[in-house]
């Protein structure tokens, strides 16, 4: 609902402060030649104004006081967890030390199975040959990756009844497209090939660590030996 | 959107009043604890801290617990001989 709807529907009313809108003026005149009361007109489009901002107002009141109860809430909320684990310290002070047993209980385990991993390395012919077959193994199962999957994919397309109604032009456009694919395969796989290498290369002298078993066993060095 | 009455802010107005009391109550005793305790922290890094503290001691446990199984696993032994061996109950009493 506009000024002007207002105005036009008000049904009494003086007004006491003038309007400062031009077309709000030119409302309430030709109101004024119309009617008979046309100051009470205007009045009451004041008092809706004015009622307006109050009800913002109270809004923004209201809003204000319900933030404030909810920031409240929030903290109250804190306080009484926190005060329950200070009232219970010793609850704290043992789990401070069952972190102490289980960390003991961790490094322990650890330097166990380092122990028994470099036994066992030793036994392979040391670390690098380790990494060595490692790496063979990591680029076998790439070759069988590129190679399976490229050789069933070319397999299907060009024994397919779609392939075979193609015209020899077409049919020659498609093989180009994969062996372009093909060569792309290839040059993705070389690429992997050499990461793999570089990595053994890095790995040259070094010793199986205990850093590195953790990272192998999935396990957080950090927390299992803390600085 | 429906008007706000003076009644709904005169009730909001009585419950602020009320939570902050309550509050301050309660910031009291936490205060009071925490020098007891000899502690400088807020209500909520307490609370931080002690979360961290248990999920600490669940990761921990976790590992030691699958560390000790590989252990027993390589000895060929019970796991409770492995932790008898290290000097640990197998059970946090």
């Amino acid at each position: 609902m506009d000024d002007t709807t207002m105005v036009d529907s008000s049904p009494a009313g003086v007004a006491e402060k003038p309007y400062k809108n031009k077309a709000g003026d030119r409302a309430a005149c030709a109101s004024t030649s119309r009617r008979s009361g046309p100051r009470k007109t205007v009045q009451k489009r004041d008092v809706s104004v004015e009622d307006r901002k109050l009800a913002t107002q109270t809004r923004l009141l209201f809003n204000e006081l319900s933030r404030q109860k909810a920031s409240y809430k929030k903290h109250i909320d804190q306080l009484k967890q926190a005060i329950k684990i200070l009232e219970s310290f010793e609850t704290e002070e043992r789990i401070l030390d069952l972190i102490s047993k289980w960390r003991g209980v961790s490094q322990a385990g650890m330097s166990y199975m380092l122990n028994s991993t470099l036994l066992k390395i030793d036994k392979m012919g040391g670390y690098e040959e380790l990494l060595r077959r490692e790496c063979e193994a990591e680029k076998r199962k790439i070759e069988y990756q590129f190679s399976d999957n490229l050789q069933e994919d070319m397999e299907a397309v060009f024994e397919s009844e779609d392939f075979q109604a193609l015209s020899e032009e077409m049919q020659q456009e498609y093989r180009e497209q994969m062996m372009e694919q093909v060569k792309e395969a290839q040059i993705r796989k070389e690429k992997e090939f050499a990461e793999i290498e570089l990595k053994m290369k890095q790995s040259a002298g070094q010793e199986m660590s205990m850093q590195e078993l953790s990272k192998r066993m999935k396990l957080e060095y950090s927390m299992i030996f803390p600085d | 959107m429906h008007a706000i009455s003076q009644s709904q802010i005169s009730n909001s107005r009585r419950e602020v009043a009320e939570l902050k009391e309550h509050y301050e109550r309660l910031q009291k005793q936490f205060d009071s604890l925490s020098a007891e305790l000899d502690l400088s922290l807020t209500a909520k890094q307490v609370m931080d801290l002690h979360i961290k503290r248990l999920k600490e001691y669940n990761e921990l446990r976790d590992a030691g617990l699958r560390l000790a199984q590989l252990v027993a696993d390589e000895k060929r032994c019970r796991m409770k001989d492995v932790f008898e061996e290290m000097g640990y109950s197998m059970k946090d009493d």
